[in-house]
């Protein structure tokens, strides 16, 4: 293989490599190393590289195979992180420029457990500075400058696991884990093209994680298919005792076939190549899926309940950047001053979307039971401009529901994978929906939309 | 907000201002007259006393 299809191989594939000795882990870790560094600045994806460490890992690594140890099938794949997972020994910044220097003498939980499946760490990527807590409205809102798509540089990653989704597009990491508190990871993976999976709340630890939204947060994979990123959710899944939210529950697959619904009115308002692709994939879905018609997203106030939570959660876990008045230093003009419109949420407001979150998840339970999921376009539109803030781009496509913030206050997981191409190259996605845990049920389809499809397999011309 | 920073200009506050004025109207959706909460309904969120 060519070093080019090597970098975007997947992980089984990389693993298949590793296994018959073409390649060692250290000449993958250097091949990503090289990649990230002659890439990474051009997209906005990296932060920071951690040489010393990843190549200390990879040497192990391949030290332990020879040896005759391999630890699963994430043993040498190198990989990256969004930068608000602490590491021991590199800096952790949250995307902000107030916390550039910061440092913590720990791994989070995700990392650890990455480190004890065989997985190399490479890099901390790009963010949207405080994972978009204060209500940014453009793509300059990282210290680290806006992330850029790999399928066309004017155009923005998504966020706020904008480096995450971009690595993993480019070639330039094996896999990435995000974090999602209202949209975090699918958003970024139908921008770039790539596989991102929301795990279920309460599945994966956060320990070691930026808070924004202890209520909504939560941490998973952005991957080259479905295969790798249900490969990285059950290596970082399970309890902690570091995070009284995180359980240990099994991954259930479909034993029939699926059973999918269709989201209603999820096409109107949508750019009509969203539209397109969409119709296109539920004839592929057709072929492997009972497609039982469409359902209607229960009707309730989603949008006003994740604003007012994250508001109010956010003001909390960064009331000492509000009051210290350094939220001046932020990258975006609108998170500046959002912290202050956050740091105003009425108290009765908070307790009352919290206490709606209840009839919400009780009128998804009853609107989707009967479903293994529900199919959507992940995004009305494709990627966001980055020269143009998010409100006057694509003013005649604002899409009229969203399965995001419904989802996401539900705790419910999600799988977003790509689905066509639109307007300047730009990916096209659609997302699965499910019940609680109810993952592999998810990748199950996913994986069955990819084995008929090769949008997944797709290749951005990089410039450096 | 001025407390906190007294850098913000008139600009910045009136932005402010005018952003805690839409959420709050937005927030109103949280209890509509059509299907108020009750009295009874909890918060997801709720305080357990053993501790973890």
């Amino acid at each position: 293989m060519m070093h080019d299809e090597i970098a975007f191989a997947d992980v089984a594939t990389l693993q298949r490599l590793l296994g018959r000795g073409t390649v060692s882990s250290a000449e993958l870790t250097e091949l990503y190393l090289a990649r990230l560094e002659k890439y990474g600045p051009a997209y906005g994806a990296v932060v920071t590289i951690v040489h010393e460490r990843a190549r200390a890992e990879a040497k192990r690594a391949d030290r332990e195979r020879a040896a005759g140890r391999v630890r699963g099938p994430l043993h040498g794949i190198p990989y990256g992180v969004k930068d608000l997972l602490a590491t021991a020994g590199a800096p952790t910044t949250w995307g902000a420029a107030p916390y550039r220097e910061q440092h913590f003498d720990f791994d989070a939980t995700a990392v650890k457990r990455l480190q004890a499946a065989g997985a190399v760490l490479l890099a901390k990527l790009s963010m949207v500075e405080l994972a978009g807590g204060f209500g940014y409205n453009d793509a300059n809102a990282s210290f680290t400058g806006p992330g850029r798509t790999p399928w066309n540089r004017r155009f923005w990653s998504g966020g706020s696991s904008s480096g995450s989704a971009a690595a993993t597009a480019a070639g330039l990491v094996g896999f990435a884990i995000g974090s999602e508190t209202s949209g975090s990871i699918l958003f970024p993976a139908t921008s770039c093209g790539v596989t991102g999976l929301r795990p279920t709340y309460g599945r994966v630890s956060r320990h070691g994680a930026m808070a924004l939204c202890w209520s909504l947060d939560k941490l998973g994979p952005l991957a080259r298919s479905a295969a790798d990123a249900d490969t990285v959710l059950r290596a970082i899944a399970g309890s902690d005792p570091n995070d009284r939210t995180a359980v240990d529950r099994p991954f259930p697959a479909a034993r029939r076939r699926p059973r999918i619904a269709v989201l209603a009115k999820g096409t109107q308002k949508t750019m009509p190549a969203v539209k397109n692709a969409f119709e296109a994939s539920l004839r592929v879905l057709e072929e492997f899926c009972d497609i039982a018609g469409e359902v209607a997203l229960p009707d309730l106030p989603y949008d006003a309940a994740v604003g007012t939570i994250v508001n109010a959660e956010g003001a909390a876990a960064f009331r000492e950047l509000i009051e210290s008045g350094r939220s001046r230093e932020l990258q975006s003009v609108d998170d500046r001053t959002g912290g202050y419109v956050a740091y105003a949420t009425l108290a009765v407001d908070y307790i009352d979307a919290q206490r709606r979150r209840t009839f919400m998840r009780d009128a998804f339970e009853r609107a989707f039971a009967p479903f293994d999921a529900v199919v959507a376009p992940t995004l009305p539109t494709v990627a966001y401009p980055v020269d143009l803030s998010f409100d006057k781009a694509y003013t005649a496509y604002p899409g009229v529901v969203s399965l995001i913030s419904a989802g996401n206050l539900t705790g419910v997981p999600a799988i977003g994978i790509p689905n066509g191409f639109g307007p300047n190259g730009l990916p096209t996605g659609l997302s699965f929906l499910g019940r609680p845990f109810g993952e592999a049920k998810l990748v199950q389809i996913a994986r069955g939309f990819q084995s008929r499809t090769t949008f997944h397999t797709r290749r951005p011309v990089l410039e450096s | 907000m001025r407390r906190f920073d007294p850098k913000l200009t008139d600009a910045d506050i009136d932005k402010i201002a005018h952003a805690i004025d839409d959420n709050a109207k937005g927030a109103a959706a949280l209890n509509p007259k059509k299907s108020r909460l009750r009295n009874s309904d909890e918060p997801v969120t709720t305080f357990e006393a053993e501790p973890q």
